[in-house]
């Protein structure tokens, strides 16, 4: 899911990508709507909010909603940075920095909301702001190693895609197409993911509170261990096929008698 | 950029300084789907059935004054009710005032207007007047 990088990434690794960091987004989004009355995996709406504010006059309103979108800005920033300076070879390291930082985001908010949180609006504005970097790093991260065909965060763009090559199927030309089957393949499945996440936190929220973010973070885990498991599991499955043909091989003992 | 937060710092009213204080309910209205023959899309409430009707099933019912004090406590007083005291926090951006009463249960309203001297209040019916309910607040000095 994460080492590989652009072109070299097949349909199946973009897929499994797509869906489990679009899963934690639906999830994510929908907690912090219920916990902080505020959207935190998408800016489009706190751009127009900033808008509506500026006219409004309403300056501390500016300066936090600015905040927000500067911190998802970031937090992009910081994963395509790091991406295009990392190390080729060590790529699987490179590619999880802003994983391992977007679920260290996401526990902490877990945590302090759990056991600290007050309440206060300062709490709350700082809380979605470290919830919006940690979309920001998802969202640049997912979009840069696949090349900008995957975008996990918010599901304007993709909900145009979809339509767009939806559209594209109805001529046959197209239907034969293998791509264009593809990339609606992909869609699909991000918008699903999305969708169950939001349910699922939508459901659960009221009763879990905070400690959703912990679930949350559990969904992130899985991405980062499952190219580690691949590889030790790729590696134990050859290590016993060696064996095994090892043992089949005639013992060629010294019988110079 | 640390210019234009020094400018905008100096203009700055922090919602939660600005709404502690007592206010003082000067009308309610309700939305109207149509404008009125004046052109305006809210129509005064008179302080009568149509009211009480409205807010009967909300904890704000026949308050008149709002007291929200620095520790979060709210005080609801009327002239014909018990003082109720609930607690009060802003969530959002600041726009959304969420009041939590007996331990579980809480309302949410949304805040349209907040300054040193006014506090508009909407909240969303469907008893009678459907649409959205509109409640305005004076500070008391």
């Amino acid at each position: 899911m994460l080492r590989k990088y652009s072109n070299s990434r097949s349909l199946g690794d973009n897929i499994k990508l797509g869906a489990m960091t679009a899963f934690s987004a639906g999830m994510v989004n929908v907690a912090s709507l219920i916990l902080f009355f505020s959207f935190t995996s998408n800016v489009t709406g706190h751009y127009a909010i900033l808008a509506e504010e500026i006219a409004k006059g309403n300056w501390f309103q500016v300066l936090v909603v600015f905040s927000w979108i500067f911190c998802f800005f970031a937090g992009s920033f910081f994963s395509n940075y790091m991406i295009i300076h990392g190390e080729r070879r060590s790529s699987y390291i490179t590619h999880s920095i802003p994983l391992i930082l977007e679920m260290i985001c996401i526990l902490t908010v877990g945590f302090y909301g759990h056991f600290i949180y007050s309440e206060t609006l300062m709490e709350t504005e700082i809380m979605v702001a470290v919830l919006l970097l940690a979309m920001g790093l998802q969202n640049g991260l997912t979009a840069s190693i696949s090349n900008f065909s995957v975008k996990t965060t918010h599901l304007t763009g993709l909900t145009t895609d979809l339509a767009a090559h939806l559209s594209m199927l109805t001529k046959k030309k197209y239907r034969q197409n293998k791509q264009v089957r593809d990339k609606v393949k992909l869609l699909s499945f991000i918008a699903a993911a999305y969708l169950t996440g939001g349910v699922i936190a939508g459901s659960i929220t009221y009763w879990f509170e905070f400690t959703v973010f912990f679930v949350i973070a559990i969904t992130i885990v899985v991405v980062l261990i499952y190219d580690i498991s691949k590889i030790y599991l790729t590696k134990a499955i050859r290590k016993k096929k060696v064996r095994i043909s090892v043992s089949l091989v005639p013992q060629s003992g010294n019988n110079s008698n | 950029m640390i210019f234009s937060v020094y400018i905008l710092s100096g203009n700055m009213e922090h919602p939660e300084k600005n709404l502690i204080g007592t206010w003082k309910e000067v009308s309610w209205h309700y939305e109207k789907v149509d404008k009125t023959e004046d052109g305006e899309f809210f129509k005064e409430i008179a302080r009568d059935e149509l009211k009480d009707e409205i807010a009967k099933n909300l904890v704000i019912h026949k308050s008149e004054e709002w007291t929200f004090e620095q520790n979060a406590d709210l005080l609801l007083t009327g002239e014909d009710k018990e003082d109720k005291k609930l607690n009060w926090r802003l969530k959002g951006r600041g726009h959304i005032l969420k009041l939590k009463y007996d331990n579980d249960k809480f309302e949410v309203y949304q805040i349209r207007e907040l300054n040193r001297n006014k506090l508009v209040l909407h909240f969303e019916n469907d008893i009678h007047a459907r649409g959205i309910v509109r409640i305005e607040f004076e500070k008391k000095k």
